[in-house]
């Protein structure tokens, strides 16, 4: 077979790409399209890697993937409001995929406004930053530190199902058994015809319990024998 | 020409592969297994593997849509990689059987689309009924959302 250049595609290998409705399988269970689609067209999360159109679904990137779910957590978790916090989150998620990373630590300003101290010291006032509590900026910065972590690793945890990952590198992002390119899709699809120790037997390697939590993200019961 | 099942294909005895091996070799194919040979490798190391190893195609499965997927197997393919995509088909699960029996029913055609492309790569999506077969520039003009696999 010839050997060509390095891809001029959408993505290079190891890159990862998302449908929404993939995107939102992964950060379920409150993540839905619209957002999705809302956050894509007022311009938080940048371009897509393919806009849709009628049958032609809109992809994108990891980093778009992690800045959804780093959007999700501030509104849903720590009720960050974005409407009214627009301009700082930006800057946050700015901040959050840039190669040299600066730890953040969040701190109270004048009034309870947030502000953020970086690593090399320099001190930043959010513009436009709500007035939050002490409890909600420490958990702040360890969840900053936790996505992060996911941005160097290019993985994405599932919430509840530990075994279960997006990796970038691994069949593009689709969810799988952590270490391994046995997709949680496939688990769903032997589901149909196999039953729980058949489906064991394929993969002896796979850690206890992996099938199990791939059966239940996918939704499907897996049959005794 | 040498087909490299992806890991989550095949059994742990490689049945698939030693099966597929046995019909391939009348039409100069040749079946492996990622899952016995280098289980957990990233995407990107495919490509070098490959090379290494003198393998042409990457035998793949695909079970929700081909968004996201097809950007995958056009990277493949822009590295050199071939990619049959095999998917199932109504209720039918790609247990090992019917991975077989599917790469089986279709080894000619399969082995004639393969060999007729070289040395450029190609995807060839299989199911139980069909084999349609896709060029790098056309699989990048229907990323580009111009034409859409049948």
């Amino acid at each position: 077979m010839s050997r060509r250049p390095p891809s001029s595609g959408i993505v290079q290998l190891g890159q990862g790409v998302y449908t929404v409705p993939e995107t939102c399988r992964i950060l379920r269970p409150s993540m839905t399209s619209r957002k999705v689609h809302y956050w894509l067209d007022t311009d938080l999360l940048g371009n897509p890697l393919r806009k849709g159109a009628r049958g032609v679904p809109t992809l994108l990137s990891f980093e778009q993937v992690l800045k959804v779910r780093t959007l999700q957590h501030l509104r849903d978790e720590l009720r960050f409001s974005l409407q009214k916090v627009r301009g700082s989150l930006a800057w946050v998620l700015q901040e959050l995929t840039r190669e040299e990373w600066h730890q953040l630590e969040f701190f109270r300003g004048v009034g309870g406004s947030v502000g953020i101290v970086t690593n090399t010291g320099e001190t930043v006032t959010l513009p436009g930053a709500q007035t939050v509590l002490t409890g909600t900026l420490n958990e702040l910065s360890s969840f900053m530190e936790a996505v992060r972590e996911q941005w160097t690793t290019r993985k994405l945890s599932i919430e509840g199902l530990p075994s279960l990952v997006s990796d970038a590198a691994v069949l593009a992002g689709a969810p799988v058994i952590d270490g391994t390119r046995v997709e949680t899709a496939f688990v769903a699809n032997l589901a149909l015809e196999l039953n729980r120790s058949e489906i064991h037997a394929l993969f002896p390697n796979v850690p206890e319990g992996a099938i199990e939590q791939a059966a239940e993200f996918e939704g499907v019961m897996l049959h005794a024998a | 020409m040498i087909l490299l099942l992806d890991e989550q294909l095949d059994s742990p005895g490689m049945v698939v592969a030693r099966s597929l091996d046995i019909l391939g070799s009348d039409h100069a194919l040749s079946f492996r297994s990622l899952r016995t040979e280098s289980p957990g490798l990233k995407d990107p190391d495919i490509p070098r593997y490959c090379r290494a190893q003198g393998i042409d195609v990457l035998i793949s499965a695909n079970f929700h849509d081909f968004g996201a997927k097809l950007a995958l197997y056009e990277a493949l393919l822009a590295e050199g990689v071939s990619v049959v995509v095999l998917r199932p088909q109504g209720k039918k699960s790609l247990r090992v059987e019917q991975q077989a029996s599917v790469l089986m029913k279709h080894l000619r055609v399969t082995a004639r689309f393969l060999h007729e492309a070289a040395p450029d790569c190609i995807l060839l999506r299989v199911n139980e009924s069909s084999v349609v077969r896709r060029t790098l520039a056309e699989l990048r003009s229907e990323i580009a959302g111009d034409k859409k696999l049948p």
